[in-house]
């Protein structure tokens, strides 16, 4: 329970860094929308997948590819260290 | 498409509609006419020129003030929610402002042609009408600003906010300068048919002048809170959205004072061209449009992240 708030939180973190006070609102959005979980109750074999959903909707958001690159390379290592650099 | 929504657009467009109705209905000034050497048929085309870009810019105030609307509809339950109701509300305010202004202000620049006895009621109500719209937008506008700060409990250092309170401090007087010395304040004069603001002194200086000072520091206040939340907020792409309304509202809140700066020269501006007058006022409109598309685009750009 407490691995699972930790990596939402982490997930929570990354995202901010990108989409500031709304970052916390995509990121529940693409739980309910696409993993039908409540936020919060995440697993890192779900966080797969949720890494998915999020690099898709954030490449709606920006041409940016080094962006959307850097944001999906945080999100993998989130996948290897369980934490937000 | 959300029927509050909706109904405000339905609202807005009646008002052009009476505006647009009064424009062309209204007979022409005979005194313009003769002064600009023009015959009734060109007034009216004049009026259309006017007119129709006029319509353009209202309409894109209301497409500024709708986007950024439904945005803050969309995260209200969220602390930043109440913050962006209070701008778009304030902008709301001032974008339906400009048609009711314009319809108050034809009908009663005709009651004055047509009954001179009325000529200075009709400017004074006429001022104060402006000065209730301006005055309550601005009031939301910092309200919401203000509020967007306070969500991120950063206190702004002293240093800046002196800096801008002592150029906010010349430009207020600047304005009690011109508007002081301008001989068709309080009177017509020979060289201007109408006086700018029928009031004797003290009541121009407390219940004009005093209020709009008001009215500009909380413009700028607003703006710089807002600009202040972009600097400070987290997020690459929100602040770069947030970049766009910040600079939108600096633009409408600049040219929102240049009109109060240019209608409180009533002699100046009686002694320029018509050529003149019109670059003036399609000036001041390109200013208040490209604001609100800034808004506009802003504002669809973080409603985008509500919604992917």
């Amino acid at each position: 329970m407490l691995a699972e708030k930790k990596l939402y939180e982490a997930i929570i973190k990354i995202t901010e860094d990108y989409l500031g006070p709304a970052g916390q609102r995509f990121i529940d959005r693409q739980i309910n929308d696409h993993l039908q979980k409540e936020p919060g109750k995440l697993n890192k074999q779900e966080l797969e997948r949720l890494s998915e959903w999020a690099r898709l909707a954030f490449a709606l958001l920006t041409n940016d590819q080094t962006l959307l690159e850097e944001y999906s390379k945080r999100l993998e290592r989130l996948k290897v260290s369980g934490t937000a650099e | 498409m959300h029927r509050r929504v909706r109904n405000r657009i339905i609202l807005f467009i009646v008002l052009v509609l009476i505006n647009l109705a009064l424009t062309l209905s209204i007979p022409p000034d005979v005194s313009v006419l003769r002064r600009y050497n023009l015959e009734p048929s060109q007034i009216l085309l004049l009026k259309l020129i006017v007119t129709l870009p006029l319509i353009a810019i209202w309409l894109l105030a209301l497409y500024g003030f709708v986007t950024v609307y439904r945005y803050a509809s969309s995260i209200r339950k969220h602390k930043d929610g109440n913050a962006f109701l209070s701008i778009s509300t304030g902008l709301g305010v001032l974008a339906f402002g400009l048609p009711l202004q314009s319809i108050s202000v034809s009908f009663l620049d005709y009651m004055g042609r047509t009954r001179p006895a009325f000529e200075p009621a009709s400017t004074i109500i006429s001022n104060y009408i402006a000065l209730g719209i301006i005055l309550t937008s601005f009031y939301i506008l910092h309200k919401g600003a203000l509020q967007l700060n306070q969500n991120l409990k950063v206190k702004e250092p002293s240093t800046r906010s002196l800096q801008w309170q002592v150029v906010f401090g010349l430009f207020s007087l600047l304005y009690v300068y011109l508007v002081f010395h301008n001989p068709a304040r309080s009177h017509p004069t020979e060289q201007v048919a109408q006086a700018a603001y029928y009031l004797p002194d003290w009541l121009i200086f407390t219940t004009v002048v005093l209020p709009y000072i008001a009215v500009w520091y909380l413009g700028i206040q607003s703006a710089y809170n807002i600009y202040l939340y972009q600097q400070r907020v987290k997020g690459i792409l929100y602040k770069q959205a947030l970049r766009f309304i910040a600079s939108g509202i600096v633009g409408v809140v600049a040219a929102s004072m240049l009109v109060r700066f240019i209608a409180s020269q009533t002699t100046y501006l009686s002694s320029i061209g018509l050529r003149a007058v019109l670059l003036l006022i399609y000036m001041l409109l390109i200013s208040v449009s490209i604001g609100y598309i800034f808004i506009a685009s802003g504002a669809r750009r973080l409603h985008k992240m509500e919604n992917v």
